[in-house]
């Protein structure tokens, strides 16, 4: 069995020139992580928030597995209300590739969708271009209305009110998605609230009584790691603080709410100028990122690309996993090495 | 230094052992004799208790896109008291690695990674603790599987395919779900069978079987085609599974979850056991090896690559909702079900499994599972070794189950008990060979140190419950159930050689139809975040 890989990774952090600090004064890595941890040690109510491939992401869930913090992910919002949204109904979806091959009518739901479609669908192969209907909120009924009426008339009694000529459009429009081969409808939970998606999967629902019918919702990149959240954990960031912690937060359990409760946030990214830390209140900051010393903090320690170190990310324009290579100053050690390194570190101190 | 397990009960069915022995454990493997440079260390007294292989769970789904779709369609499961699991919930990756330790699981596979998510499958298995792993690469309603077939190119172009993919994915076999059915599925077909003909492509779920047979074995896989057939589920799908081992022609299936195709169906159209025909014929057909996918009785999900199974599936679901997803090839289907104890159909289909347990006479060829979490969650392996070891315990179940499901089944007239030898040929040694895996299953000299100890119970579900002594590659992990000295074990694959012209030929055919580069979908040992994430199994020698 190979043992936990971390005294192999602190090795080659040694050897790199890696840059730290204290409130702004050099200090060895050794110091920097030092404190760290005694930070970690102390703080009753602290938060790791992250950015970056798999990798940055996996350590620094570690991380807050171990000091008992809230996770975020930096940018996962809508990430996070597309999986929320997956929990509540279900529903259908596809991917990007399977729709290149295969779709022959793609439906945009909302401006946006349409607005993205050539944009995502850049790289068309010649002569298979689907025919584009379309749905969006600037319809007479509203969106979630028009989807609903939709769905109905898909169904096979259509409701006699639904005959009326105020309703041709959308007849013409249902008699164009049963004809699909196999149909996509493009959304994005950006734009669709949980009663629009509903109402979406709904005529999707409908339509697959007599065809194929699918969607593809689109994907941030960081798709990959809020997934990996839930393997690790079996729901997804901040739920589970709010759950075990049980504590109020004003105004929701926004990422922001969290961090202007904690009293220590942990920064990880293995990018630069990618972490949100606006308003953080009261609490300390251990920055672990590339831009580490432009950030407010307690304790910085820059990091780059050591060569040894990749990190998988989610690449939305091949819409796969894909290796991201850590760019940057090769001597530095990356983000989620000196994670690995830290968390050595604080198991020790406890 | 060397560790001395003294004084066991081995059973190592590979060897033919049952007998009171010592073992010695150093360098990670199993020794003749201490070796001179290598003391012991540490000596175990084991008198008293039993000690086998580390298990190997054959099919089991515990990672990739499809279980995380599970995840977020049931995340509210783990909202639910202190037993979360207790509610039917998925186990995260960590508890995933020790509720198998626990058991004296020691090598998992996962069944069914999509070829394209081969990344994502593989970056979760890297992450479970303990245990090593491997997975089963889909193909068979691939594109590009399909367009070989129909060109006839079933030789050299299909096998160098299937070898190309199982390197890219880093797999330990093939697998082939409801061959053509679900590519028939896309073009809005609902009902597929084995001689059906796909459309577009004209051909048969028989030649894609036969055809994928023969690319495997070609290419020196030892696993054979691991295959889900059309029509699972089905009232009166007997007739399938029955039909597809003929169409195997002799040539080596593993035909999985066997008691999904083990429905008969009576003139009045109710559900019958088919179980002691399909039996009576996998005992006579020795070219075939089956795995039960035993149900038992609670919440889980089914999660399946079979989508049109699924979607039709979808209006029995509990709670009422699912995900039906269309991807390239196979795509993913996730429905919620409850196995009620109340429900005859649930109660008859918990029989069938046993039946086909107890019916199949080589143990050999029976191998143990519960296509977690299809059937049920893997945690309810220790209470099936219960029912397969006792018949007294199989009548207090049945005893408290709805009569009307046993009136088409004889399971309640079953004497057969299961020894601890042929449960330990189930759980290792006949996975071990099934999947080619020389090198563990077995406890004898050279093999890796994945060794279960167990004490014996009159309540034999307690004995496998949880493990007194379980090591892996000779480190202790589990002691009297609680894990100790976290690490990662290593995920299992073959490299079967193919013609790198394969590489040319896949790169334009990924241009022109998904608008990908091919090199997005291999899964290289350095992008994962442990070291030595993989150990390469040896290909047979054709």
């Amino acid at each position: 069995m190979t043992p936990l890989a971390l005294s192999e990774q602190i090795a080659v952090l040694d050897k790199t020139n890696a840059l730290a600090r204290l409130e702004g004064l050099s200090v060895s890595l050794d110091e920097a992580l030092s404190k760290a941890a005694e930070l970690i040690a102390k703080a009753r109510f602290p938060a790791v928030i992250a950015a970056g491939g798999l990798a940055s992401v996996n350590a620094a869930l570690e991380l807050a597995e171990h000091a008992e913090a809230c996770f975020l992910l930096a940018g996962a919002e809508a990430s996070i209300k597309e999986l929320q949204a997956w929990q509540d109904r279900g529903g259908y979806l596809t991917s990007k590739r399977e729709a290149i091959a295969r779709a022959d009518i793609v439906l945009t739901v909302g401006a946006r969708a349409a607005s993205e479609l050539s944009r995502l669908f850049s790289t068309w192969p010649a002569g298979r271009k689907p025919a584009v209907l379309e749905v969006s909120s600037e319809e007479p009924r509203g969106l979630k209305t028009e989807l609903a009426c939709l769905a109905a008339l898909a169904s096979a009694k259509p409701p006699p009110s639904l005959m009326q000529p105020s309703f041709e459009r959308a007849r013409e429009l249902v008699e164009k998605l049963k004809s699909a081969r196999f149909g996509v409808a493009l959304w994005s939970i950006h734009e669709l609230d949980s009663l629009e998606f509903a109402a979406l999967m709904a005529l999707v629902n409908k339509l697959n009584e007599e065809t194929r019918f699918t969607t593809l919702p689109f994907h941030d990149d960081t798709w990959g790691a809020s997934q990996m959240c839930l393997a690790r954990w079996g729901i997804y960031p901040p739920a589970r603080w709010v759950r075990e912690r049980a504590l109020p937060l004003p105004g929701g359990t926004s990422g922001q709410d969290v961090m202007r409760n904690s009293d220590l946030i942990v920064a990880v990214s293995s990018r630069a100028n990618v972490l949100p830390l606006p308003d953080i209140g009261r609490a300390q900051v251990i920055a672990i990122t590339p831009d580490a010393a432009q950030l407010r903090s307690a304790v910085a320690i820059e990091t780059g690309a050591a060569g040894l170190d990749f990190n998988i990310g989610y690449d939305g324009a091949a819409d796969t996993y894909t290796a991201v290579p850590v760019e940057g100053d090769s001597e530095k050690p990356s983000a989620s090495q000196v994670v690995n390194a830290l968390l050595l570190r604080a198991r020790g101190s406890r | 230094m060397t560790i001395h397990l003294r004084a066991g009960r081995i059973i190592d069915p590979e060897h033919g052992r049952d007998e009171i022995g010592d073992l010695y454990l150093a360098g990670g493997r199993v020794v003749a004799a201490p070796p001179p440079d290598l003391p012991i260390r540490e000596t175990y007294d084991l008198s008293g208790r039993v000690v086998m292989a580390g298990a190997i769970d054959i099919h089991s789904h515990i990672a990739g896109e499809n279980v995380a779709a599970a995840r977020a369609l049931l995340a509210e499961r783990r909202w639910n008291g202190s037993d979360p699991l207790a509610t039917g919930a998925l186990p995260t990756l960590g508890e995933t690695g020790i509720l198998y330790a626990r058991m004296g699981f020691t090598t998992v596979v996962e069944p069914a990674m999509p070829p394209h998510g081969a990344i994502q499958t593989q970056s979760e298995l890297s992450l479970i603790p303990f245990i090593d792993r491997a997975a089963l690469a889909v193909l068979g309603n691939d594109d590009f599987a399909l367009r070989l077939i129909r060109a006839g190119e079933t030789g050299a172009a299909l096998t160098d395919y299937v070898a190309r993919t199982v390197n890219a994915a880093k797999a330990i076999g093939v697998k082939v779900i409801n061959p053509g059915g679900v590519a028939a599925f896309k073009e809005n077909v609902r009902s597929f069978n084995l001689d059906d003909e796909v459309p577009e492509y004209g051909v048969t779920s028989r030649q894609i079987i036969n055809a994928l047979q023969g690319a495997v074995a070609r290419a020196g896989i030892p696993h054979p085609v691991h295959l889900h057939c059309n029509n699972l589920g089905l009232p009166g799908n007997v007739e399938t599974a029955l039909r597809t081992i003929e169409a195997a022609e002799g040539k080596r299936l593993h035909l999985t979850h066997l008691q999904f195709y083990s429905y008969g169906l009576s003139k009045r159209g109710h559900l019958t056991s088919g179980a002691a025909r399909l039996a009576e014929a996998v005992n006579a057909n020795k070219h075939i090896t089956v795995d039960v996918g035993q149900v038992m009785f609670g919440p889980t999900v089914t999660i399946s690559a079979d989508v049109p199974r699924q979607f039709a599936a979808r209006k029995t679901a509990s709670p009422r909702k699912w995900i039906i997803s269309d991807k390239e090839g196979n795509g993913l289907g996730i429905v919620p079900y409850d196995y009620k104890e109340t429900n005859k159909v649930s109660a008859l289909q918990w029989a069938i499994g046993l039946e086909l347990f107890l019916l199949i006479g080589d143990p050999w060829r029976v191998l143990f599972t519960t296509d977690h979490p299809n059937g049920a969650h893997f945690t309810t392996y220790p209470k099936i070794i219960h029912l397969l070891m006792d018949a007294g315990e199989r009548a207090r179940w049945i005893e408290k189950l709805p009569k009307a499901a046993f009136r088409t089944t004889q399971l309640p007239d079953i004497a057969r008990e299961y020894t601890l030898t042929e449960i330990a040929t189930m759980t290792r040694a006949a996975p071990a060979r099934l999947y080619g895996l020389r090198d563990r299953g077995h406890l004898g000299v050279g093999a890796i140190a994945d060794i279960a100890v167990y004490t014996p119970d009159p309540d034999i579900s307690k004995m496998f419950s949880s493990a007194h002594l379980v090591f892996k590659d000779g480190t202790l992990i589990i002691k009297d159930g609680e894990p100790q000295n976290l690490g990662y074990g290593r995920t299992q694959h073959v490299s079967p050689a193919f013609d790198s012209q394969i590489d040319r030929t896949l790169a334009s055919y990924y241009e022109e139809r998904f608008g990908a580069r091919l090199d997005l979908f291999n899964v290289p040992a350095h992008l994962l975040s442990n070291a030595q994430v993989f150990e390469e199994q040896p290909c047979s020698v054709s």
